[in-house]
């Protein structure tokens, strides 16, 4: 028997070789790992064991069942009966897929003019956080790609996303980008959720915070 | 006396048949955020949901890393992971976890057009504590895969394999901030994969009195309205709405498992094109 172990992992093979023949059946317990070879009879039955910490991604297909590009883009823009659809799918066909439903949101549920729907639709597909790395590190953060393409944009972690997503459909933050009718039925109850972070960030890698205890976690809820 | 010889496609025919349990972990509360529990399979399994993507220049701060012309891109997972819940979260061996970058292709431009250019492939080996493995596999193209008359499925495609003669770098035993050497590709990529707070903030209840079709199937917050009973959101603090309180952060004190990976711009833009677009799947 000779196995190839999966890379790094730990592949632990038991082989229960069974000799057929005999009369009083004897079991060899045999562990198999990278470069084992075993020898057994034409008669032998055998049983192979895996356990469960073997792994062969090495040899799969795997199906993409989960996406996420823009914090909110399916979360807010897209009706929850479209979220599966777009968790298989391409940033490549959102424009195709997705761009209607993105105006029929910022029309309809929001109140928005056809022209700053479409502008604003027209921005957030394809559906992927852009960052512009030439530009410097003080102009990062969430949208900036959308209000200049002098920004890095991207996303921070202390970005208040929410907001950001709130003022880009129910807000006029995309006035200053002379994007059309940005300031027309405006819904100022909407442009944010009063939630500030509370997470204390790191300016060192890996930068998000450390998890939360217990205790800490009590205390606020 | 003969040999037994068992092929690598045999092996991996009787890997199929075995079943792997993946440690769910039930929860107690349910959320959603940017992208929390955002369907019904997420929600029911919190190791494919991804609930956030970062994107960012690395910062120097009191590290001896020089942060010039390196990137951060972060993926965070499994959230809401109580503090209680967070000891024994792991994340999926059996999942892929995948970052990708949209550069524009070779010579491209900044007109991207929302197709990988390039892939970094995130696995985990095993569970158990002093045997966990993470492996990161690139920045490279994303791998070819044929279809079964041998055709070449279009590169953008939404199955995949995990990429050979790769970029490699694995950090063994339990994983913190660590960081490793990629040879050969212009720079040390860094890489954390574990337990985090959750970076994200907001009011999620008002949100789903505003709009109740974003609600999950379950936990409290599935038991607000169906129809809208809120046109505004809350005020940060009193005076505020006297039957539903202030504005409350439902994500405080909550956790995920997150991957970081630090790592020089040019490998995720090395042309002329420095506008780059990310975005982050997982795949069974």
């Amino acid at each position: 028997m000779f196995i190839t172990r999966s890379t790094a992992s730990v592949a632990v093979l038991l082989a229960a070789l069974v000799a057929g023949t005999s009369a009083c059946e004897t079991e060899r317990i045999v562990r198999v790992t990278e470069t084992d070879t075993v020898t057994i009879r034409r008669t032998d039955t055998l049983r192979v064991v895996v356990r469960d910490t073997v792994r062969f991604n090495e040899f799969r297909i795997f199906n993409q069942v989960e996406r996420l590009g823009a914090p909110l883009f399916a979360e807010v823009l897209l009706e929850k009966r479209e979220h599966d659809f777009h968790d298989v799918g391409t940033p490549n066909t959102d424009s195709v897929n997705f761009k209607d439903q993105v105006v029929k949101f910022i029309t309809r549920t929001a109140g928005r003019t056809p022209a700053y729907a479409d502008a604003v639709a027209n921005a957030l597909v394809p559906d992927m956080i852009v960052a512009n790395l030439n530009r410097p590190a003080s102009t990062a953060g969430y949208a900036g790609q959308i209000l200049s393409a002098n920004n890095y944009g991207g996303r921070r972690l202390q970005d208040d996303a929410v907001d950001i997503s709130l003022m880009v459909v129910f807000g006029n933050i995309l006035a200053a980008a002379g994007v059309p009718d940005a300031n027309a039925n405006v819904s100022p109850g909407l442009v944010t959720d009063n939630v500030p972070s509370d997470s204390p960030f790191l300016n060192v890698f890996p930068y998000l915070a450390p998890a939360n205890a217990a205790a800490s976690f009590a205390g606020r809820r | 006396m003969s040999e037994a010889r068992i092929t690598r496609g045999r092996l991996a025919a009787l890997a199929g048949a075995v079943v792997v349990t993946a440690g769910a972990v039930a929860l107690s509360t349910s959320l959603r955020a940017s992208d929390h529990q955002q369907t019904v399979l997420t929600e029911l399994n919190p190791r494919m949901d991804i609930t956030d993507m970062f994107m960012f220049p690395a910062m120097a701060g009191t590290d001896s890393v020089v942060a010039r012309d390196r990137v951060v891109l972060v993926m965070v997972t499994s959230s809401p992971l109580t503090p209680a819940q967070t000891g024994a979260a792991r994340f999926d061996p059996n999942l892929l976890y995948q970052f990708k970058i949209d550069n524009g292709g070779p010579g491209g431009t900044a007109n991207l057009d929302g197709v990988e250019d390039l892939v970094i492939q995130v696995t985990f080996d095993s569970t158990t504590n002093n045997q966990r493995v993470v492996n990161v596999r690139g920045p490279v193209a994303p791998p070819a895969l044929m279809a079964a008359d041998g055709s070449p499925l279009p590169r953008n495609g939404t199955a995949t394999v995990l990429v050979r003669n790769a970029p490699q770098a694995s950090i063994v035993g339990q994983p913190t901030g660590t960081n490793v050497t990629v040879p050969g590709a212009g720079g040390d990529i860094r890489i954390f994969a574990g337990a985090t707070d959750d970076p994200f903030f907001v009011d999620l209840e008002q949100f789903f009195r505003i709009i109740p079709d974003r609600k999950p199937e379950s936990g409290p917050l599935a038991a607000l309205p169906e129809t809208p009973t809120a046109t505004a959101f809350r005020g940060p603090a009193p005076p505020f709405d006297v039957t539903r309180g202030a504005a409350r952060n439902f994500l405080a004190g909550i956790n995920a498992l997150s991957i970081v990976i630090e790592l020089p711009e040019l490998l995720i833009a090395p042309g002329a094109n420095k506008t780059v677009g990310m975005w982050g799947t997982i795949s069974r």
